[in-house]
């Protein structure tokens, strides 16, 4: 009991860290503004299908259903936001929080929580030094695909990509590994043209350890000491499980700068309106792994977007930002002493 | 003159900004100059392969091109309220990532 509660604890304060230090003003709208007319909605439907895929497996298969890690963990404050809306009882949010807790631990191959300077989800790696080369264009293809993931799925990026690392390479250098996945969703953005993009793109990069970085539970990336491009020795980059070549690269790179111009210039012409309803799509999208698993759809009803249209379509006063120190903001997701 | 924010990847750089409000406007961006931007739209993910540095109206280390800044190792200063109307396209300006972050405008 004492071990759940420390890791109910422990996880309220992982969670709040990056929740608690976000920007003020988000790409492309706040997150919590769109879902908030669904949101309980939203937390009945991923509890549902929780507890339908847990009926199904065992507790360390969560990795049948999830890709990584991070497309559990960044819905959390969501789905807590949810049993708050169903009005769930403390004990029972503190049960599914626990269960989302362990299932997170077993798709990070047993590892803790990112805490300080590492985010470890493998045992062991294996460096692929025969493919590698030396180019700036490892680090701008990694933020290309970054923004391409964020262009997707807005700041649920976690659905197409994970970082992790730094794996300690014992020779003074250490390796960070981007895994990119779910590159064209189709069924997501059927007006959007994925000719050429990959399934899926891995960028491996090696760095002196000179550089000294961090990550939080949401999969941020900091830099506490050094430069990424200073201290980049070399990389390699995996394209639907082949490695290419450092000329290969710099045609991907071409690739997906002009996918950014495009995809963006589509959605910039979209009304505000249009793009909180794909937003709401992408909130049930993060359901989808779980959806597909158990075989059924992972959309919204039309119910739920006429129920977020009539929000949308009154004027909203804001809420009033709410002054909380860091303790006080995290002790709204510490359900330890419930359990 | 010295704007005052807040540093979200280190480093210093000197060089000619460039205020972009839109996502047309990148093609005007040159090899080197400093994006001055007001949001955080992923589309101007591809001015910070061209740009020297990056300088937001946006607040906070959390900003989304700020993680894309670090991750290509240009300096970011963040939080420099209305950069996009003070800052002229053109000026030479200094964009220091220290403990503080600071923009120099001008001599």
């Amino acid at each position: 009991m004492l071990e759940s509660k420390k890791l109910l604890k422990d996880f309220a304060t992982e969670l709040s860290v990056p929740v608690y230090y976000t920007d003020g003003v988000k790409y492309p709208f706040k997150s919590g503004g769109v879902i908030k007319p669904v949101i309980a909605d939203l937390g009945k439907v991923y509890l549902e299908l929780f507890d339908k895929v847990e009926e199904k497996i065992e507790p360390n298969e969560w990795n049948k259903v999830f890709d990584n890690a991070q497309q559990l963990c960044r819905c959390v404050h969501h789905t807590i936001n949810g049993m708050k809306a169903l009005k769930l009882p403390n004990e029972e949010i503190a049960k599914y929080m626990l269960k989302i807790a362990k299932a997170i631990l077993v798709l990070q191959n047993g590892h803790y929580f990112p805490h300080y300077e590492q985010y470890i989800v493998l045992d062991n790696i294996e460096i692929q030094k025969d493919v590698a080369f030396h180019t700036n264009e490892l680090l701008f293809l990694s933020a290309a695909f970054w923004a391409y993931s964020e262009t997707l799925y807005f700041v649920h990026r976690q659905l197409a990509c994970q970082y992790h690392g730094g794996y300690d390479l014992g020779d003074g250098t250490f390796a960070i590994i981007r895994d990119f996945c779910n590159l064209k969703p189709k069924d997501l953005w059927s007006e959007l043209d994925f000719t050429g993009m990959p399934d899926t793109i891995q960028i491996v990069t090696v760095h002196d350890n000179s550089l000294k970085i961090d990550f939080d539970s949401y999969n941020n990336l900091y830099i506490r000491d050094g430069n990424m491009l200073q201290t980049l020795k070399y990389g390699y980059v995996i394209v639907d499980g082949k490695a290419i070549s450092q000329e290969e690269t710099s045609k991907l790179f071409q690739l997906i700068q002009d996918k950014l111009n495009e995809f963006n210039k589509i959605i910039e012409s979209y009304s505000d309106n249009k793009v909180k309803h794909k937003y709401i799509d992408i909130f049930w999208y993060r359901t989808k792994p779980m959806a597909d698993f158990l075989g059924i759809d992972w959309k919204p009803s039309e119910k739920i977007h006429k129920k977020a249209d009539d929000y949308f379509n009154k004027e909203q006063p804001l809420a009033p930002k709410k002054e909380q120190t860091f303790e006080e903001f995290a002790s709204q997701y510490d359900y330890s002493n419930y359990i | 003159m010295i704007l005052k924010g807040l540093t979200a990847n280190s480093g210093i750089y000197m060089g000619k900004a460039k205020i972009i409000t839109k996502v047309e406007d990148l093609d005007k961006l040159e090899q080197g100059d400093i994006l001055v931007v007001k949001t955080s739209s992923p589309a101007y993910a591809n001015g910070l392969f061209k740009a020297g540095a990056l300088v937001s109206e946006n607040e906070g280390t959390l900003f989304h091109l700020a993680i894309l800044a670090r991750e290509v190792g240009l300096p970011c200063v963040t939080g420099i309220e209305n950069a996009t109307t003070i800052i002229k396209d053109g000026d030479m300006i200094k964009v220091i990532g220290m403990e503080e972050g600071e923009v120099h405008v001008g001599e």
